[in-house]
């Protein structure tokens, strides 16, 4: 069996653009690659901007207005979600795949009870009566830490705290058993003991249940707590890949060790990278050679004019750089 | 919520306060000699001196507006000078023609108004967008009497589908006639089963409530509109798609329930306009309610009328928008649970 059947989810070339036909053409994902073994939790990190969002929303098919995606494929459990009817797709979401999202409060809807919302979500995809999706409401609520279930269950989203909020979207993602969780800065909005909380819940639930975690973030030290293995994603692609520890220890991407170096050692929120001079390319997709040219310290002509391909460093390590291909070679011509 | 509405309660009771002083001052104070006015014209000097007497007119004004006020709450609203009839049971026997007239406008207003409205939103841009824009200018623009007039060239005289005016047909008195319950015929007709008259009643009742929608329609499809794109776009929504919740249920449950509030303020404002609306709409119907009498009111200078006429409209105003703020809080949690 070769690792591609294995996968949960790969990703292959995927470009999304915006605009075409009216607006400026603008190329936010430039061919990311991305591989995620069932059972495994892979952190997507990268500046802000860099296409983080778009990737988890391209998963789900749920791309904002104006956005599409060009090319590439998106495989799920051995099926091409671009090329699913919209009908099936709508039943993969909420329950095989599911979403975290950043804002809890905002992402449950104002006006109906979270148990309503939440039994609204089995309703659409479980075949279970109205006792037995209670008995999983209760089930699923006291997994993430609300025991208290008749009172949450009755409560309004305005009535509880951002860290509950979060717990109960946690149930939500969590209660019809799904296979792949997508969780898109799940803490930014909470502060720092509710977060770590809240990365300790999913890493236990992850361990428990086994389903997959694409954690999309730019809180490093929250990948390092949560994650198996990380994704660096600049300018729309994934520039390098490596198991958690080794890309910590190790990074080779010029791009990783500056953000590496630039993130604070407690959890940062929205850093910005003063550590690497210069911003990233307005429109990826018209850099001809590597995006990350125009502000590496280490970069050389080759760089200007060639797109650097993915190359293994070690059979688990990959890093889009021209360094990576032939280190001493190339910084000798530089 | 009790909180909330001891306060809307309190504002709605000062309001009309504020109401009765302005009828007052109108009816008491402005007029140089109230009791000439109320004799008519030509009046002897005793009998203006007999009717001052008697109406308290030579009284302090403090006491007279107390005067005033107990007679209003005591249900002696005064004579009509026009119908030497009291003015309270003028109005209570066309009130019930005209109120069936409003509320079917209404409800028919909120139905299409907030389905032209959802649908707009929903197809923003694109053509059904543009008809629903175009319906909701020409809903808002177009003066009653002149789409009443319209509306019966069209459905009378070259489809001969609906009647010209009128709320029943002569006949039905002496065919069918219709069992007075609550003085909504269409209502008093459906509970005895009478459907002969309910059909009739009905099919009068469609052009006028039409026409007197209109407007309405106009300004809640663009208020329905604007709530909802506002509605659409936010988080909960993008959670719900996340999450599989079919479209319908995400536009017509999960985002148009959070997007009736601000109707909902629409309709109450609008309503105050769509009771004047309603007595120039009946007028074109030749609709028996109020309106031909507020009408003659007005133009006979019969002051108890149009005070009376005046202080219902004006109660019920703000008995409609007390309506909608508890409506309003009751559909909205964080006001509800305050
Ligand atoms: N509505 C839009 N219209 C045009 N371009 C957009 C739109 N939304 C996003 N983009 C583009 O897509 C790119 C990727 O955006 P994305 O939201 O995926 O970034 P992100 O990595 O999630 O950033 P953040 O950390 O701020 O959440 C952005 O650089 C932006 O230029
Ligand atoms: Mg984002």
């Amino acid at each position: 069996m070769s690792t591609t059947t294995d996968a949960l989810l790969t990703i292959d070339d995927l470009r999304v653009v915006f605009g075409g036909r009216h607006a400026p053409r603008l190329t936010a994902l430039d061919g990311v690659e991305l591989r995620l073994a069932p059972g495994e939790s892979l952190g997507l990190v990268g500046e802000t901007g860099c296409g983080k969002t778009m990737t988890g929303l391209s998963v789900l098919r749920l791309l904002p207005p104006g956005a599409k995606v060009s090319t590439g494929s998106i495989r799920f459990e051995g099926e091409d979600l671009l090329r699913m009817p919209e009908r099936r797709m709508r039943r993969l979401r909420g329950s095989r795949v599911t979403m975290i999202f950043q804002n809890p409060a905002s992402a449950f809807n104002p006006v109906f009870t979270i148990g309503w919302q939440i039994d609204r979500v089995m309703s659409q995809h479980l075949d279970l009566d109205r006792r037995g999706r209670r008995e999983r409401l209760a089930e699923v609520l006291g997994e993430v830490g609300l025991p208290d279930v008749d009172r949450i269950a009755a409560a309004y989203p305005h009535q509880l705290s951002g860290g509950m909020l979060q717990r109960a979207m946690i149930a939500m993602a969590l209660v019809n058993r799904p296979s792949l969780v997508i969780a898109d800065e799940p803490t930014t909005a909470l502060d720092a003991t509710i977060a770590a909380q809240i990365l300790a819940l999913l890493r236990r639930l992850q361990d428990e249940h086994g389903f997959g975690v694409l954690f999309i973030t730019h809180n490093l030290p929250a990948v390092r707590q949560l994650c198996d293995r990380v994704a660096v994603l600049y300018a729309g692609r994934v520039i390098e890949t490596a198991p958690t520890a080794e890309l910590f220890a190790a990074a080779q991407h010029p791009y990783t060790r500056g953000l590496l170096a630039s993130a604070p050692s407690v959890a940062s929120r929205g850093s910005r990278l003063a550590a690497i001079e210069g911003s990233v390319p307005p429109d990826p997709g018209a850099v001809i050679g590597c995006s990350f040219a125009p502000r590496c310290p280490l970069a050389f002509d080759e760089c200007r004019r060639v797109r650097p391909p993915a190359v293994p460093i070690t059979p688990t390590h990959e890093s889009a750089c021209l360094l990576a291909l032939e280190p001493d070679t190339a910084r000798a011509s530089a | 919520m009790s909180r909330f509405l001891g306060r809307r309660l309190g504002t709605a009771i000062l309001v009309l306060f504020g109401v009765s002083l302005v009828t007052f001052t109108l009816a008491r104070v402005i007029p140089s000699n109230p009791a000439a006015l109320y004799i008519g014209p030509r009046a002897r000097a005793e009998e203006i001196a007999r009717v001052t007497e008697e109406l308290g007119l030579n009284r302090p004004l403090p006491l007279q507006y107390l005067d005033y006020m107990g007679d209003m709450l005591t249900g002696d609203w005064g004579t009509s000078i026009g119908t030497k009839r009291p003015v309270l049971s003028e109005i209570l026997d066309r009130l019930p023609a005209t109120l069936e007239l409003l509320i079917t406008a209404m409800v028919i207003a909120v139905v299409f108004g907030t389905l032209l409205g959802v649908l707009s939103a929903q197809w923003r841009g694109r053509p059904p967008d543009l008809v629903v824009r175009l319906i909701a200018i020409a809903g808002v623009s177009m003066p009653a009497f002149w789409l009443g007039l319209l509306l019966q060239v069209l459905f009378f005289r070259q489809l001969d589908l609906l009647p010209l005016s009128g709320r029943l047909d002569t006949d039905i008195r002496f065919i069918s006639p219709i069992t007075d319950v609550t003085g909504f015929f269409t209502i008093d007709a459906f509970v005895t089963g009478n459907w002969v008259a309910f059909g009739d009643a009905a099919a009068h009742l469609v052009l006028p409530a039409v026409t007197l929608a209109a407007y309405p329609i106009g300004l809640i499809a663009r208020m329905t509109r604007a709530s909802m794109l506002e509605a659409l776009g936010q988080d909960y929504v993008r959670s719900a798609r996340a999450y599989g919740i079919g479209e319908r249920t995400v536009v017509y449950r999960l985002a148009l329930r959070n997007a009736l509030p601000p109707t909902l303020t629409v309709l109450g404002l609008t309503l105050a306009y769509s009771l004047t609306g309603a007595f120039f709409v009946e007028i074109v119907f030749n609709w028996p309610g109020l309106g031909q009498f507020a009408v003659d009111a007005l133009l006979n200078v019969d002051y108890p009328a149009v005070m009376g006429i005046a202080l219902l409209g004006a109660a019920g105003y703000v008995l409609i928008n007390l309506a909608v703020d508890i409506a309003q809080a009751w559909l909205d949690p964080r006001v509800r649970l305050a």
